[in-house]
């Protein structure tokens, strides 16, 4: 087994700033009475502020300093989220702390072609959620733990070596009390290695055996299993905005973020989503729904992406939003796919749909249709819309222009004649179209094909009634 | 003087600009000898515009073998905003599979310009055919680039009547006369125009229409 920690050192700031930055410089900042500053974005840092610091301190070097309290609930609820998304790179994700994730990857390194790549991809896919990551590879999850937590963002795939690196870590790695840490500091103990190489018997007897096991865990001389993170069944992902944005593509900067966090949920179970929502709240918490419908399942953050952006311009939002949720309300199983080397027909036919999903998402669902021919006689009614795809019926080979008009359109008559930009001559028929009865819509109709002296071709109608009147229905263009 | 100019002609080293279009571009047979053999058939990658003199005069039928051809392909055939409804039963009489054909009612001249980039862009059309209210040089420069993105069959028609000005598209042609004998000017094309019009005889149409 191989475990690799990622560890989230910027997490409680970047829980605010995922979804872009803050126009003035920013600290996140806890702790009672004389808060500290926890962690600072860039601006804040370019004005010398640093993590430790006394607030009352930052405020000097930065009047304008936007100061938000720590959020670690959000923290705890981000983490999760980020949990879903590891579940693509393997199935036992396990949550440690408060800013790190646990992943088995052993499992994993053949279908992703090996730990470099891997661990690549990772980090990655990791700064595309707005996430920065330490990542940190080893035999035992704790050691894993210890090396991405303090600091040490180093591969190290062979027990041998193992103790080499850990033995170099500050103590203060442990999970002990304020107590124990005095005391190693007394006792003039700074380094795993140091404390490692002290009698076993003597430090259980000092420091309690739990101490101890911590020790043989990382290093991989106990057991040391790991509670696996269960998935919930649905996706629903939050993102608050550092500041209220009316802007379209700045709400969407935000809601790519969601959409890579579902993808990787979506992939680890091999499924797509059919149906998604988002769902944007305003400054008085009112919310604005965009739903995004699509025909085949699909978790391509590219495509949901233009989707989105195509809805959420066709949406009139009422106020600037402060927040946003992604939600997939419809998931279903992907079909599991060969790659092939050339294009296939199935490929084609599923990429050809996301254009007929794009289309729709801006102009509307029935502004995108297809043509199928219906058995009737009567020419109005012998094609239907039909759904892009649907595979067509056959019918006889008649002579019929290429336009129809929607609406027939009456004839002037000149002398008896009919009339359109010039007299028109009869070029066939009549055929008689004589039909409909039952359902009131009942046509009594001689088709002829004429033409007018510019050569231009139509297929007109004369009624059966009394009236007898000349109708164009069609255009031989 | 006349045998000079033959042997020089046939010179390897002497390119002459009417065979560069036929050697450059893929395209796709048109169905009418006389238009393949002038210009090799359909462009695909290049955009077309397409002038009608009026309507009725077969300006769709130029292109339903080609668009028959193309069907045979899983790819979408795309008609943006036809002026009238494009008649299911004579597609299907024309040989085209009525399953790839996609109609689409954009509501605004935008609506209009960017599906049929869309389109054009995305590879999974075979054909494209729009009927813009109105063209600038702008659109049709980004129609042309989502041409040769995608590779398709890409052609506007302009409205009914109007006249042909000066504009980036690689291919502009007049359509004339009337359904069973169309009279197509090319007026521009990859390697200049040709200097008399062609004359396609639509066999089909002839014969139903009773006229000689």
């Amino acid at each position: 087994m191989l475990w690799l920690c990622l560890n989230f050192p910027r997490l409680p700031i970047e829980v605010f700033l995922r979804a872009g930055t803050s126009p003035e410089p920013l600290v996140v900042a806890g702790g009672g009475n004389a808060p500290l500053v926890i962690a600072c974005d860039e601006r804040a840092a370019a004005a010398g502020i640093r993590s430790g610091m006394a607030l009352s301190a930052a405020y000097a070097l930065s009047p304008q300093l936007i100061v938000l309290t720590r959020d670690t609930k959000a923290e705890q609820s981000c983490l999760e989220q980020i949990a879903l998304w590891a579940l693509q790179f393997t199935s036992q994700v396990s949550l440690l702390a408060s800013d790190s994730l646990l992943l088995e990857i052993g499992a994993s390194l053949k279908l992703f072609g090996g730990l470099d790549t891997l661990c690549k991809r990772i980090n990655e896919s990791a700064a595309q959620l707005g996430f920065d990551t330490l990542v940190a590879v080893a035999p035992t999850p704790r050691g894993a733990h210890w090396l991405a937590g303090a600091g040490f963002g180093v591969i190290v795939e062979q027990h041998k070596t193992l103790r080499h690196h850990l033995d170099r870590l500050p103590v203060t790695c442990l999970n002990a009390d304020a107590d124990t840490f005095k005391s190693l500091a007394r006792a003039g103990i700074r380094s795993i290695g140091q404390l490692a190489s002290l009698p076993r018997d003597a430090l259980a007897r000092r420091f309690g055996q739990r101490l101890l096991d911590q020790l043989y865990r990382a290093f991989g001389d106990l057991p040391d299993p790991q509670p696996a993170f269960t998935p919930p069944s649905s996706f629903a992902a939050h993102l608050a905005l550092p500041s209220p944005v009316s802007d379209a593509e700045a709400l969407l900067f935000g809601a790519h973020r969601l959409i890579l966090q579902m993808t990787g949920y979506l992939s680890a179970g091999n499924a797509g989503v059919t149906r998604l929502r988002l769902a944007l709240e305003d400054e008085d918490r009112k919310k604005t729904d965009v739903i995004v419908a699509l025909s085949i399942p699909s978790r391509d953050p590219k495509h949901l992406l233009n989707l989105l952006r195509e809805r959420l311009s066709q949406t009139r939002l009422p106020a600037r939003s402060e927040a946003m949720t992604l939600e997939a309300l419809d998931i279903a199983q992907l079909a599991p796919r060969n790659f092939s080397f050339l294009p296939d027909a199935a490929h084609v036919r599923e990429e050809r749909v996301t254009l007929v999903e794009r289309l729709r998402a801006r102009l509307g669902n029935d502004a995108v249709h297809g043509l199928s021919l219906f058995p009737d006689a009567r020419p109005e009614f012998a094609w239907h819309e039909s759904e892009p795809g649907a595979v067509a019926q056959s019918g006889p080979p008649l002579l019929r222009p290429a336009w129809l008009l929607q609406h027939p359109r009456r004839l002037k008559l000149h002398d008896g004649h009919p009339w359109l930009d010039g007299e028109l001559r009869i070029l066939d028929g009549p055929e008689r179209i004589e039909t409909g009865w039952w359902d009131g819509d009942d046509v009594m109709r001689d088709y002829f094909v004429a033409r007018n002296d510019n050569g231009a071709t139509f297929w007109i109608y004369r009624e059966r009634s009394i009236a007898k009147n000349w109708f164009l229905h069609g255009i031989f263009s | 003087m006349s045998a000079a100019l033959d042997t020089l002609l046939h010179n390897a080293a002497v390119w002459r600009g009417s065979e560069h279009s036929r050697a450059e571009s893929e395209s796709i047979p048109s169905g009418f000898d006389t238009f393949d053999n002038a210009l090799g058939g359909w462009p695909l990658g290049a955009l077309i515009e397409l002038i009608t003199a009026r309507e009725g005069i077969g300006e769709l039928s130029v292109l339903l073998p080609a668009l028959a051809r193309l069907s045979k392909d899983e790819r979408w055939i795309a008609l943006i905003n036809p002026p009238y409804i494009p008649y299911a039963p004579a597609l299907f009489h024309a040989g085209i599979d009525l399953a790839k054909i996609v109609v689409i009612r954009a509501p605004g001249a935008a609506d209009v310009l960017w599906s049929m980039e869309q389109a054009l862009r995305s590879g999974t059309c075979s054909a494209v055919l729009g009927w813009p209210a109105a063209m600038t040089e702008q659109a049709i420069r980004r129609l042309q680039l989502a041409t040769e993105t995608g590779r398709a069959l890409g052609a506007y028609f302009t409205q009914p009547g109007a006249t042909a000005r000066p504009s980036p598209v690689p291919y502009r042609l007049r359509i004339g006369g009337s359904i069973d004998d169309i009279r197509i000017e090319v007026l521009k094309r990859r390697g200049g125009g040709l200097s008399s019009p062609l004359h396609l005889t639509n066999a089909f149409y002839r014969q139903c229409c009773g006229c000689a």
